[in-house]
């Protein structure tokens, strides 16, 4: 074996390993982004708000979406999450009793219960 | 109007304080507190019902029927609780003097139309809540020895005070 038979074959080998390490990395020889690991595309989370005391559990909400939102009523009185423009409105919610809805961009965000005006809250939405 | 208001707050913390009985409502017992409280929850209702027959303001309506949905799920969860325990709330003498007391105030009401009738109804609201939650929050839940009535008792006075703070409000917007 030459030496530079050698130099070849370690030349090969490295060039493999490159490519190995590359893929394990996300990333192919070129530098494009590999699609299983494009973090430009994020999960929708779903977001739960307690209704306790009178109280939204988190008067201010950050969203975005595609995101859903969980309001769960904790309290004896019924309430609701409505919309202060009335666009939006959650059903009369018993004890126990819960409601899903799903944020879009244009979803808007101050809301309050109908049945008691003294408990407010508001989303904010980020991204989209 | 402002001499309305104070005569209403002042006939509920005459109506609700110990030195008008021969008793005291810190001598009330669990089961007396509960029929007390029962009383109290159907006296609001009854003010609510006559409010829904006479006012014609769409935000007395709104909170006329809150006091109504409120006060009916907190008497459902007592008396589920008193089923619960195998007990009956006692009728006592603070319970027969509101029901005294309501007649009176049902009466006047009764009389009263337009802007009158609802600055009158949104007033007591306000100075009867306000007499109650004194009443709830200093004297009962201090007394109280059941573990879950005493519970039932604290989640109760959250409402109340949300009510007091909504009639409030009303009470502004009327003037």
């Amino acid at each position: 074996m030459t030496i530079a038979s050698i130099i070849k074959r370690w030349a090969s080998l490295s060039v493999l390993l490159l490519v190995i390490a590359s893929l394990l990395s996300g990333c192919n020889a070129t530098g494009i982004n590999n699609a299983y690991a494009d973090d430009s595309v994020v999960a929708p989370t779903a977001h739960v708000v307690d209704i306790k005391d009178f109280k939204f559990s988190q008067a201010l909400l950050n969203v975005k979406p595609g995101d859903s939102i969980t309001w769960t009523n904790l309290d004896i009185a019924p309430h609701t999450a409505t919309a202060v423009d009335k666009s939006w409105t959650s059903p009369e919610l018993k004890t126990g009793e819960s409601y899903t809805m799903q944020v879009s961009a244009d979803t808007s965000t101050a809301y309050f219960c109908i049945y008691h005006p003294s408990m407010v809250a508001a989303l904010e939405i980020v991204g989209g | 109007m402002k001499s309305l208001l104070k005569s209403i707050a002042l006939a509920g913390v005459v109506a609700l304080s110990a030195p008008a009985y021969s008793a005291s409502p810190a001598d009330l017992n669990d089961l007396e507190i509960a029929h007390v409280a029962y009383t109290a929850d159907v006296i609001d209702i009854r003010y609510a019902h006559m409010a829904l027959a006479i006012s014609t303001n769409p935000d007395i309506h709104e909170f006329a029927k809150t006091m109504i949905r409120d006060h009916e799920a907190v008497n459902e969860q007592a008396l589920g609780l008193l089923a619960k325990l195998g007990a009956e709330a006692q009728d006592n003498f603070l319970s027969q003097k509101l029901n005294a007391d309501a007649e009176g105030i049902l009466n006047e009401m009764s009389k009263l139309r337009g802007e009158e009738f609802d600055m009158y109804y949104a007033s007591n609201e306000l100075a009867y809540h306000g007499a109650v939650n004194g009443l709830v929050g200093d004297v009962f839940i201090p007394n109280i020895e059941n573990a879950e009535v005493k519970a039932l008792f604290e989640a109760g006075l959250k409402i109340f005070q949300a009510h007091e703070k909504h009639a409030d409000m009303m009470v502004k917007g009327l003037k």
